[in-house]
């Protein structure tokens, strides 16, 4: 404190009780206990709804923080189980591997993904190669899809897999007539419209690697566009979480099970939430991030990196069709 | 160039009084002090106590004794025929048949010895030296040299009233700054012990002389430069006796003025807010006026002074050194409840007085934290008077948001209010006023949050 007093001496001050900080600290602490009791109430509502089997229909609460109803498909594929999931590797990941190689491996969206010989796995992704992958289980391995966000979400609660560390693309999303990639989205949009379908150019649609083609194209950017199937039909589905600001957080127990997105975002840090990354604009993927952000931000849909998985799921035992993926 | 005073200088070569004053500061030095402020002080005592002995040595000591001798003071014995006019500042000029006026206009110390000799109409004449003013001819003629100015004056007290012939005018007692009681504040029996080893003499030993003039000058215009801007601390202290003081609650009930009238302390002894007879506001009141206050800043920058000069390395508490000035300052200025002095503490104004400030003391150190942080607060342009508890600390109420007060159930402390023996609701206007005086200073920094 500076010297308020000529009579007397400052170094024999007393030292005053008032902290000038001590109301904003107070209220910092009160909204954190605030938030932790909400969220704790909210965990106490959820499982109670889970134990009365919601309807699949039912807009869940909000709470009065970024949030939004979200509005499911009529026919909901995304109740699709399974019971197994593993990574592409092993024999069957290689013999995969070379054959989307053999069909799409004149781009580098494809080719930088490559089959590990060390590690026996499949290292790299991009929504191009996971759709080619389930392009060619299409043709023979009808029992094998790959994995949806909240197949992921799935696997995460249950420990089937190590996620962490690693990111595993699951989907698309279209959100405007923009860059970035915008001659494919427009294409998309397109698309859906010769189809009577009219998106909104304002949302967020998600739509399943799983259930779409490739197309050579040399117009694109990539060499390849994307073409959407019956399949897209039934399973896409909109999104508007993924309107809401970049880099909110969001609880694990907080989540739409059947679309793998969670259903509150807050912008204040809590510990072990995880992130979620969002942008206002064009056609991006949506993946599971390293330390399990769920993330439809990043701008290219070539980006490869060795950390990235594909994430095959199953309803049947893949050694008992004689498939080896280890 | 004069050389700075010195405490060596200040020295008295026969009277010696070690009891403690304040801090490292004895009874000496509070006279010293008192010098070197330009304070008029007036020692009061018992027969014996030295009176004559203390102002002899100042006389002598520090102002090289009599105007008429080459000194700067002037003695004035005081008796009922006294006339200072035609004693002390006039002479006759046969030649022209009128009286001129003497040097004894520019003396520097004035030493009235024991005024109670004088009736109080002659004590009057004493008023004019006190003042600093002196009426010739229908002019005022400034008195003193150089801004300075001390009258020192004695009166003798004994059995807890005045003897010799006549009682003090109260506006005596106005024009005298200081009033130590040389029987409250006597020497210690050490004291006694050292002055037993010197010549044994009943007559008022004669002190060498010297002139310190110069240096006491100098001192003084350094202690009139300091009191200018006391600081914070000072300024409440001054703010919580001039303001709390007045406070009254029944007043206040009653829907009259909150402040104490001519009725005080008269209906104190039937007050509800004095059911215990104890009631701080029942003990003391303000000074009207300003010059107490204004005394008090004063004498408690000459008495920080002293210490300073005796140990430059001793740490002054400055809530201490105020109340220790008022206390010094305000024990005969009719702020005491004059039955309970005379009904409880014999006449003893030094101890009642002393008795009330330490409880002053207590309650302005009580709300001490609230008021340097609202001062604080001012300083930055905001208005900070509503306060809350939270495990020892204390914060702004109104920053609290509602979820924060209802979850921590706290409640506010509102301690600016006159609902209490001594008022503290003088702190709201000197919050504003701080606010308002620092936006004139600085316009571009003013901002109010209440």
């Amino acid at each position: 404190m500076k010297n308020t007093h000529i009579l007397g001496d400052s170094d024999n001050n007393r030292i005053s009780r008032y902290d000038k900080d001590l109301a904003r600290k107070l209220n910092e602490e009160t909204e954190k206990q605030i938030r932790q009791e909400e969220i704790e109430r909210r965990k106490r509502e959820l499982e109670e709804k889970r134990k009365k089997k919601i309807k699949e229909n039912e807009v869940l609460p909000s709470p009065g923080t970024e949030t939004s109803p979200i509005t499911l498909p009529t026919i909901s594929p995304l109740s699709l189980d399974f019971k197994y999931a593993f990574f592409l590797g092993g024999e069957f990941g290689k013999q995969i591997n070379e054959k989307v190689q053999e069909i799409y491996g004149f781009t580098e969206s494809i080719s930088k993904v490559i089959y590990d010989d060390q590690n026996r796995v499949v290292t790299g992704s991009t929504p191009f190669y996971v759709t080619a992958v389930n392009e060619i289980f299409q043709e023979q391995y009808l029992q094998f899809r790959t994995a949806t966000q909240a197949d992921l979400e799935k696997i995460i609660k249950s420990y089937a897999l190590d996620l962490r560390g690693k990111y595993e693309d699951t989907s698309l999303v279209l959100r405007k007539k923009q860059n970035p990639n915008v001659y494919v989205a427009e294409d998309l949009f397109d698309q859906f419209k010769s189809r009577d379908l009219h998106l909104k150019e304002d949302s967020a649609y998600v739509i399943p690697l799983f259930t779409l083609k490739l197309r050579k194209d040399d117009s694109s950017e990539y060499k390849l566009s994307f073409d959407i199937t019956d399949s897209t039909i039934q399973n896409y589905f909109e999104a508007p979480i993924l309107l809401s600001t970049s880099g909110g957080y969001f609880n694990s127990v907080e989540m739409d099970e059947k679309i793998g997105l969670p259903t509150t975002v807050y912008f204040t840090e809590v510990a072990e939430f995880r992130k979620l990354g969002t942008r206002d604009s064009g056609l991006v993927r949506l993946f599971l991030g390293r330390s399990l952000v769920i993330s439809s931000y990043d701008e290219s849909l070539s980006g490869c990196f060795n950390d990235g998985r594909i994430v095959i799921v199953s309803n049947e035992d893949p050694s008992k069709l004689g498939v080896n993926i280890k | 160039m004069t050389s700075k005073l010195t405490y060596e200088d200040l020295n008295l070569p026969n009277y010696r009084n070690t009891r403690n004053v304040f801090a490292n500061l004895d009874v000496s030095d509070a006279f010293k002090a008192g010098v070197i402020s330009a304070l008029n002080i007036l020692a009061i005592g018992g027969p014996g106590t030295a009176k004559t002995t203390l102002m002899s040595d100042i006389h002598n000591t520090y102002f090289n004794g009599n105007k008429r001798e080459g000194g700067e003071g002037v003695l004035i014995r005081c008796n009922p025929e006294m006339d200072l006019y035609n004693e002390i500042f006039s002479e006759l000029d046969i030649a022209k048949a009128q009286r001129n006026l003497t040097d004894n206009i520019e003396a520097l110390l004035f030493r009235a010895d024991e005024v109670n000799r004088a009736p109080t109409k002659t004590q009057n004449q004493l008023l004019a030296l006190g003042d600093g003013d002196m009426d010739y001819k229908g002019k005022s003629i400034k008195l003193g040299r150089d801004g300075y100015l001390l009258l020192l004056a004695t009166a003798n007290m004994g059995n807890g009233r005045f003897t010799g012939t006549f009682d003090i005018d109260p506006a005596m007692y106005d024009r005298m700054h200081i009033v130590i009681d040389l029987d409250h504040y006597c020497p210690t029996q050490e004291d006694h012990f050292v002055l037993d080893n010197r010549e044994a003499n009943p007559r008022v030993k004669d002190a060498p002389r010297k002139d310190l003039t110069q240096k006491i000058i100098q001192a003084s215009k350094e202690i009139a430069r300091e009191t200018i801007n006391p600081g914070l601390e000072a300024k409440a202290v001054i703010d919580y006796i001039r303001h709390g003081l007045a406070n009254c609650m029944l007043n206040a009930e009653e829907g009259k003025t909150s402040k104490k009238g001519r009725e005080w302390p008269m209906r104190c002894s039937d007050c509800k807010f004095n059911s215990a007879k104890s009631a701080l506001c029942s003990y003391i009141m303000n000074s009207s006026g300003r010059r107490v206050t204004e005394s008090v800043i004063r004498y408690a920058a000459a008495l920080q002074f002293i210490a300073k000069l005796k140990d430059p390395e001793v740490k002054i508490d400055t809530i201490d050194l105020m109340f220790k000035s008022f206390e010094l300052v305000g024990a005969y200025k009719g702020v005491l409840n004059p039955n309970i002095l005379a009904q409880e503490y014999y006449g003893n104004n030094s101890l009642l007085m002393s008795t009330a400030v330490e409880k002053l003391k207590a309650d302005f150190r009580s709300n001490y934290d609230y008021i340097l942080s609202s001062f604080q607060e001012a300083h930055e342009g905001r208005a900070l008077v509503k306060f809350f508890n939270h495990n020892g600390k204390l914060g702004d109420y109104n920053s609290l948001s509602q979820e924060a007060k209802d979850k921590h159930r706290i409640m506010p402390s509102e301690p600016y209010t006159d609902k209490r023996e001594i008022g503290m609701g003088w702190m709201n206007n000197r919050i504003d006023y701080e606010i308002k005086n620092r936006a004139t200073a600085n316009p571009a920094n003013s901002e109010k949050k209440k």
